[in-house]
């Protein structure tokens, strides 16, 4: 009898394995073909039935008329809901073919080997003519392209012309340097109704998107979070300085919302919407949100820091393909994957005003540098994405970007000193960091 | 009847749950223990690591942080729900106009789900426009950060749990209360007993097998709150609301470490198991089964 | 009658009853009403500065637009008969279950009941990922059976629930029927279920509501559009970039309506029992 249920729990323990192991290898769905076409799953995220769910509708239709051969069975979902699902899916061998990847996550999957290496696709078409191909590139230690652009976000300073004028302001410069930006934030800083209260605040130098805070500033005072060594380089004189800076801007003039303060006029992107700051360093996309908000916008490059440096980021979100999948489907993925990456996709998508068009002719178009709404002229995005280093990709990205980002904001709301933060800040992200063992 | 055909019958009313525990808890526990000891990332094949999961449990820091909140949110939530659940059930149990009216208006954040309260949550809790504040100033006190201090947050979300969980509770109390006849009420009120009184001596212990259920519950899906932490504060600010039963959803899901957070699922599941043991244990000292 | 006089005596403390009910039921229901103003905005005046607590103009094509965005109809439907078909499931066996454990000659009772509270004890989010290779293997994916079935198979709550209502019949009337030869089955349709009705309709009712507000499971579980539970669909407003607050508030409030039809249209069945039994004297 013992010896039986030994021998069970040993075959239950080897059953349990196998279903395990064989569920991360077998996937993608399984018909190769419905009625002699190649049946090809695609995920992609944005809110449902809104603007962008439906333009990207439209642009599968387009691609099916375009592709008899190929049949497109759509899986979406809004951001959230749409990752909850994919790593359950992953797991259980069933995710999309093809799916739409936020940029910093690429190497999260491709780190575990979900993705499929898409540089020998890649050779059928010129890199130079795309924005992004190389920041995917550097995301991997090998250098392969584990993902094709899709839609590119970089940073700008974004200034609300109308609180400018009303304070006699000039208006920023590419020239601006980081004094030039706190002594404007100061000369803006206003209590409009005198009641001893901040109305208006020059800038938003906190916001817990990060990369329109404390990232751009901490590479534009010299510094860096992740070295291209793929170690953390948080911890540097360089990262005091601009973290410094910002204390100095937020607690000592006063001219931009400390992080109390900023959760207690309403989260931080509706800080700039809402005129309630007059600048803030702000994605492509945050221009739906301000124009919602009904702000006439300018955009200028980031300012300089001590040496010259912008600090500029980009964020390539990114076609992927499931490893697991047949050939047929990956190659018929990338045919999609063109397809979109195509000037008149690009133009479409444009439109929705999501992100900057990756192809680069359509970038240079009129219809996207000078739109005839504000911001009206656009181009600094683009110089922005030229020079644009990546946001430390790694397999890690979500894990040790939270680990750093618990001790920096403890030292922008002042609970630890700028020091200890950035020594934590250090051990906790490179522990992260050396925890992670690449899959073979 | 024969014993034996007797027990097949009893077998036969419980199949239903013989095949629940096999397909939805034997197999998921079986899964479970055995990845915890593996360094799964959901997607490449579970190596086996033996108990490393369960020695960074100890040193990690992160762990004990959403234990310590998970505690906070439980002492906070479990006692003021059960309370306020009784004397709300005491107060609706009577005949009054519009009763059920009125009893429909104590449902109706029960019968919404965390994504609508998140959203219903926010008129009253938004630090900038949330009626909370507006009612703290009539009062002379400062606004508050509410959701998004890290002081604050855990007393919020026990709130606005108690808000919406109170409800229901009140519905098993009402439930216990008619079964208390009135003649104990009449013959008290006879000898003198004030309604203070009443109420401690015949209701309390009266409805005590019910609180015994209505403790039980609440302090098992406090230790579960994941939908409502999720969708209401995710963890923040910084991790001030990071229960455990989201940090292991972020090492799982987020993280890929599906390993680890089984290991921290079997802390857990530990810790649900030993309270509920002790609230069993000591049931025996105040439940009173008429 | 002496039970009579007294109640009367008793009517003009009623007052304070009735302030701490309505004033109660005011606290419930108030930031439903904020909200509902908060859904009639536009964007602009929901994120103003000062804040506003009227829309003004109320944006009425909020309601219009959410309906347009998605199939709002269809998902309702989805979770009527997700939640409808997870209720009667639960009730029926978490009933056999419970009755076996209460007042059968169950073998292993006491284990299969200490089985039934751990299983309460394990969180969804942990176990998902087991039970969505099982339901792969079974073929269920994007179907509802996942979200259905487990309810057929008696829920821990239930069996609690259910156990301790049976637990509360007077054994003679068990022994009673017994004698007269009827059949176990009888027994347990014909006399104890009718006398547990209370607890039936609490389990009803709390089901219907676990399943309506479930997140986690059919997130994961459906992927087609058309398939998809109301509060998927509300969740899905949300933008990664774009603002409109408004829109989901509204969504999330339209999402309310048919299970606040429900829960008055059934809280009779519920609640009167226990508040006009409360009375009895």
């Amino acid at each position: 009898m013992p010896e039986r249920d030994r021998f069970r729990v040993a075959a239950l323990g080897r059953a349990l394995t196998l279903t395990l192991a064989t569920t991360a290898a077998c996937g993608g769905g399984g018909d190769e073909t419905a009625g002699g076409k190649v049946s090809l799953t695609l995920g992609y995220y944005a809110e449902v039935g809104g603007p962008a769910d439906g333009m990207m509708r439209k642009l599968v239709d387009q691609f099916t008329k375009a592709n008899p051969g190929i049949e497109v069975k759509i899986e979406s979902a809004d951001y959230d809901q749409f990752y909850k699902r994919l790593r359950t899916q992953l797991a259980g061998g069933q995710a999309p073919d093809v799916w739409l990847s936020d940029g910093v996550l690429v190497q999260e999957f491709s780190g575990r080997n979900s993705l499929r290496d898409l540089t020998e696709y890649a050779s059928d078409i010129n890199p130079a003519d795309y924005y992004g191909i190389d920041i995917i590139k550097k995301g991997d230690p090998r250098g392969r392209l584990f993902g094709f652009p899709q839609g590119a976000q970089s940073t700008a300073l974004f200034y609300n012309k109308a609180i400018f004028a009303k304070a006699g302001v000039e208006p920023p410069t590419a020239d601006w340097t980081y004094d030039d930006l706190l002594a404007a934030a100061k000369k803006l800083t206003q209590d409009t109704n005198g009641d001893g209260k901040t109305d208006i605040y020059g800038f938003r130098a906190y916001s817990p998107s990060f990369v329109e805070s404390w990232w751009p500033m901490v590479k534009a005072f010299g510094g860096d979070v992740l070295a291209d060594d793929g170690r953390v380089a948080i911890d540097s004189p360089q990262s005091r300085d601009a973290l410094t800076w910002m204390n100095r801007a937020m607690h000592e003039e006063k001219a931009a919302p400390d992080p109390v303060t900023t959760e207690a006029l309403g989260k931080s992107q509706i800080l700039f919407p809402s005129g309630i700051v007059a600048m803030q360093f702000g994605i492509y996309a945050r221009i739906q949100t301000s124009a919602q908000g009904k702000i006439d916008m300018g955009v200028v490059p980031l300012p300089k820091g001590p040496d010259g440096h912008r600090g500029d980021l980009a964020n390539i979100n990114s076609w992927v393909v499931n490893r697991a999948s047949s050939e047929p489907k990956a190659a018929a993925a990338w045919k999609w994957i063109k397809f979109f990456a195509g000037q008149g996709p690009q133009a479409e998508w444009m439109s929705t005003g999501e992100a900057i068009p990756i192809n680069k002719k359509v970038a240079q178009t009129p219809a996207f540098l000078t739109p005839g709404t504000p911001p009206t002229d656009r181009k600094p995005f683009i110089d922005a994405l030229t020079t644009a280093d990546d946001i430390g990709l790694s397999p890690v990205w979500s894990e040790y970007t939270a680990a750093i980002t618990k001790h920096v904001t403890g030292a922008l709301s002042k609970q630890t000193g700028i020091e200890d933060a950035l020594k934590s800040a250090q051990t906790d992200a490179q522990a992260v960091v050396d925890r992670f063992k690449p899959a073979g | 009847m024969t014993k034996v055909a007797e027990r097949l019958w009893a077998s036969l009313f419980a199949s239903p749950y013989l095949a629940h525990l096999v397909l939805l808890t034997a197999w998921p526990v079986l899964a479970l223990s055995y990845l915890s000891f593996t360094d799964y990332d959901t997607v490449s094949s579970p190596n086996w690591i033996g108990l490393d999961n369960y020695t960074r449990l100890l040193k990690d820091e992160n762990f004990w942080n959403s234990l310590l909140n998970t505690g906070l949110f439980a002492l906070m939530y479990v006692p003021a729900q059960t309370i306020l659940a009784l004397v709300l059930a005491v107060g609706l149990n009577q005949r009054l106009r519009f009763m059920p009216l009125l009893r429909g208006a104590y449902f109706v954040p029960v019968v919404s789900s965390w994504v609508v309260i998140a959203y219903v949550a926010d008129a009253v809790f938004n630090p900038r426009t949330g009626s909370a504040n507006t009612v703290l100033g009539w009062f002379g006190v400062d606004p508050q950060n509410w959701l998004e201090s890290p002081a604050l947050v855990i007393p919020t979300l026990a709130l606005v749990a108690v808000w919406k969980g109170v409800g229901y509770m009140m519905v098993l109390f009402l439930a216990g209360l008619q079964s208390i006849p009135k003649e104990l009420y009449e013959a008290a009120e006879v000898d003198g007993a004030g309604p203070v009184r009443r109420f401690w001596n015949i209701t309390v212990p009266a409805v005590s097998g019910t609180t015994f259920l209505v403790l039980v519950l609440s302090t098992i899906s406090v230790l579960q709150a994941f939908e409502q932490v999720y969708v209401m504060a995710g963890g923040g600010p910084g991790d001030a609301s990071e229960v455990t039963v989201l940090y292991m959803y972020r090492q799982g899901f987020e993280y890929f470490q599906m390993g680890y957070a089984a290991a921290v699922a079997w802390v857990l599941f530990g810790i649900t198991l030993v309270l509920t043991l002790v609230q069993l244990w000591l049931q025996r000292k105040w439940v009173h089964y008429a | 009658m002496p039970s009579r006089a007294l109640k009367r005596r008793v009517r003009p403390g009623r007052l304070p009853a009735y302030v701490f009910v309505v004033s109660g039921a005011a606290i419930m229901l108030l930031p439903f009403v904020t909200s509902l103003f908060n859904s009639l905005k536009s964007y602009a005046d929901f994120i103003a500065i000062p804040p506003t607590l009227l829309p003004d103009p109320p944006v009425w094509s909020n309601y219009a637009e959410v309906w347009a965005r998605a199939p709002f109809a269809q998902y309702a439907i989805n979770s009527f008969v997700i939640a409808g078909l997870a209720t009667a499931g639960a009730v029926i066996s978490s009933a056999m279950v419970g009755h076996a454990m209460a007042r059968m000659r169950l073998p292993l009772r006491n284990a299969l009941l200490t089985a039934a509270l751990a299983t309460l004890m394990l969180p969804t989010v942990v176990t998902i990922i087991p039970t969505f290779i099982m339901f792969r293997e079974f073929g269920w994916l994007d179907t509802f059976l996942p979200l259905i079935v487990p309810f057929w198979l008696a829920t821990p709550f239930g069996i609690f629930l259910m156990r301790q209502a049976f637990l509360a019949i007077p054994t003679d009337f068990m022994e009673a029927a017994a004698l007269d030869g009827a059949g176990l089955w009888t027994i347990f349709t014909r006399i104890h279920l009718p006398l547990v009705k209370p607890s039936l309709a609490t389990l009803a009712v709390f089901t219907f509501m676990t399943s309506w507000g479930a997140v986690l499971e059919p997130t994961v579980f459906l992927t087609s559009p058309e398939k998809l539970t109301l509060p998927i669909g509300v969740m899905g407003l949300r933008g990664q970039f774009v603002g409109n607050d408004q829109l989901v508030t509204a969504g999330a409030l339209m999402s309310l309506v048919p299970i606040l039809v429900v829960f008055i249209v059934a809280q009779r069945y519920f609640v009167r029992g226990a508040a006009a039994s409360g009375l009895k004297g």
